[in-house]
């Protein structure tokens, strides 16, 4: 019957429609991949890192992903994973499936003697497909240099982005460069010797020197950042109609809480050119459990 | 006595190791001449020690990046501080179980760089070994260090003095590279763009020679300030005829450029051998 046929055709594509978000998460498995154990004599470095290994339909739709562990343990008992007292949650990590280094799970060195490892926790998958508000453009944003843009969405995130000119972006990147004190106090807390903080005061000072030379460009975009949460995902430039222009190379200083950015893009950046800003939202994020028991150490 | 660094939390290996060879044995005419015969026969009386510094065990599931071994060793001793350059072959390398840890070929067992001294300090060449089993505890290492020391002989240093006065004028005139054939000048960035190609890669402070070198007796370059202080460089870039020293601050007028040659008295070959060094 073609009435019949159409009306549950219909009726098919309003409910694969609604379940289409469930169906993008529910789609994607993730399991132990490629294992390496860096044991150095050195305490302070070396670690065990385990490749995550993305299967399922929904994986083209992730764009970015975030490991949180719950605990890790060697088959001798060695405690792999203890969450420290302060410590924030890692920022997500963009995501392709043909993307190489692939994400990884970063645990302590197992015990010498140890066979194999478990692992728990989740992994947040990002998925803006699932959630239109994702996708912010703000137009003609160099219409307002050094002043913050205003918009409902980035203010609900948190995130507060201002176009610069050139004068103010080499006057904040000045400001935002850790003193010797800062750098000093870093290190004490960190454990290094007198000799090595004042090998990292030079270093951060030939790095400056080299920040300083480098003048932005005709064809550089420049911002600073206030993002605490972690909530930018992309930044781009388009143009009024849509295309997007390529940044050949991307150069950042400071953390999220405060981030000196410039953008050199491969064409100067119209008058009427757009900001298109990717924010996580927690519609677009979803978790998928890791539960890996007995993962074979090389 | 050198002060301890921090990166040796190898108190314990250095410790359980046993070092045979604690003071240079002269192998000139008792051991076969090395392999690769880039260095002459080595001198006898050179005064050092050889201990495990460091351990990076890097073990992998997959083939690349290839598991393997790397260690560092220390030279301790009289004579070390004036080892300008190492590098370690190895003979033997096993695993507390047996497991033999040089079953690579000479050029990825071995050491075959050269690694030079940095900051006053001794050099610490590095080897490269299978990886272990994870059920083995300790490793076992014998082999030969290769040091290279130019202090010992004063033919093997020659220094020519305001080498930036030199800068585009024809080759130096230094009787002791004349005698190896060595033909030696000193080019500034500005040349041209005829070596486009070389200088797009050479940094603000870098020091550019074109050395003209038939023997292949030249060892190394040092750079040293008009107080006598060595100057500090991040390495040596050769390309073709043309050899870029690395700076990291500008070459003051009265620096003095170092070449160092390759004698036979310059050299010197060490046994060692480390035992029950402990596995991270």
């Amino acid at each position: 019957m073609p009435f019949r046929r159409g009306a549950l055709a219909a009726l098919s594509a309003a409910f694969l429609a609604h379940l289409a978000p469930l169906a993008v998460a529910q789609n994607v498995k993730v399991a132990a991949g490629d294992v390496e154990d860096t044991r150095a004599s050195d305490a302070g470095w070396g670690g065990l890192s385990i490749e995550l290994k993305f299967s399922g339909d929904g994986v083209a739709d992730v764009k970015a992903v975030r490991v949180k562990l719950k605990s890790a343990k060697d088959d001798q008992g060695t405690v792999l994973y203890k969450p420290e007292p302060d410590e924030k949650a890692k920022d997500f990590e963009e995501f392709s499936p043909d993307r190489s280094p692939k994400p990884k799970v970063r645990l302590k060195s197992p015990a010498r003697g140890a066979s194999s490892v478990d692992v728990n926790g989740e992994l947040e998958l990002f998925v803006p497909k699932k959630d239109p508000n994702t996708k912010q453009k703000v137009e003609k944003f160099q219409a307002r240099l050094d002043k913050p843009i205003s918009n409902a969405a980035l203010k609900s995130a948190k995130v507060d982005i201002t176009p610069l000119s050139a004068a103010e972006y080499k006057a904040r990147s000045a400001k935002n460069k850790p003193t010797k004190e800062e750098i000093a106090a870093e290190g004490k807390k960190r454990g290094a010797s007198e000799k090595e903080i004042q090998q990292m005061i030079q270093m951060m000072d030939a790095l400056a020197s080299l920040v300083a030379g480098e003048e932005p460009a005709e064809t550089s975009v420049l911002f600073e950042v206030k993002d605490p949460d972690g909530k930018i995902l992309g930044l781009e430039v388009a143009e009024a109609n849509g295309n997007e222009i390529h940044a050949n190379s991307r150069s950042s200083s400071g953390g999220n809480e405060k981030k000196i950015l410039k953008l050199d893009l491969t064409q100067k950046a119209p008058p009427d050119a757009s900001l298109l800003v990717t924010l996580r939202t927690s519609k677009s994020v979803t978790s998928i459990p890791i539960a890996w028991k007995e993962v074979p150490l090389p | 006595m050198r002060k301890p660094h921090r990166l040796s939390a190898l108190a314990s290996i250095a410790t359980i190791a046993t070092i045979d060879t604690l003071v240079a044995t002269p192998l000139f005419g008792q051991s076969k001449p090395a392999k690769k015969a880039a260095a002459p026969a080595a001198a006898p009386g050179a005064n050092f020690s050889v201990s495990p510094f460091g351990i990076v065990d890097r073990r992998t599931s997959s083939d690349f990046p290839t598991p393997r071994l790397e260690m560092t060793l220390k030279l301790e001793g009289p004579d070390a501080n004036a080892v300008q350059a190492a590098r370690a072959r190895i003979t033997k390398a096993e695993d507390d179980t047996g497991r033999n840890l040089a079953d690579k070929p000479a050029n990825v067992a071995g050491g075959e760089d050269w690694r030079e001294s940095r900051e006053g300090e001794p050099p610490a060449p590095a080897i490269t070994l299978s990886s272990p089993t994870r059920k083995a505890k300790t490793l076992a290492v014998e082999g030969t260090l290769e040091a290279y020391l130019p202090s010992r002989d004063p033919g093997a240093l020659v220094k020519i003095e305001k080498i930036m006065a030199k800068k585009d004028k024809p080759a130096v005139a230094i009787p002791a590279l004349a005698k190896e054939k060595i033909k030696l000048q000193v080019l500034s960035k500005e040349v041209g763009s005829l070596f486009e190609r070389l200088f797009m890669m050479v940094g603000e402070n870098d020091l550019i020679l074109k050395v003209d070198d038939p023997g292949k007796k030249i060892f190394s370059f040092g750079l040293v300030g008009p107080d006598g202080a060595a100057m500090r460089t991040y390495g040596t870039t050769d390309m073709e005829s043309y050899r870029i020293l690395r700076i990291f601050e500008p070459i003051p007028e009265g620096a003095t450029l170092e070449v160092r040659l390759k004698t036979a008295k310059s050299f010197a070959e060490i046994p060692f051998k480390l035992t029950e060094v402990k596995l991270p």
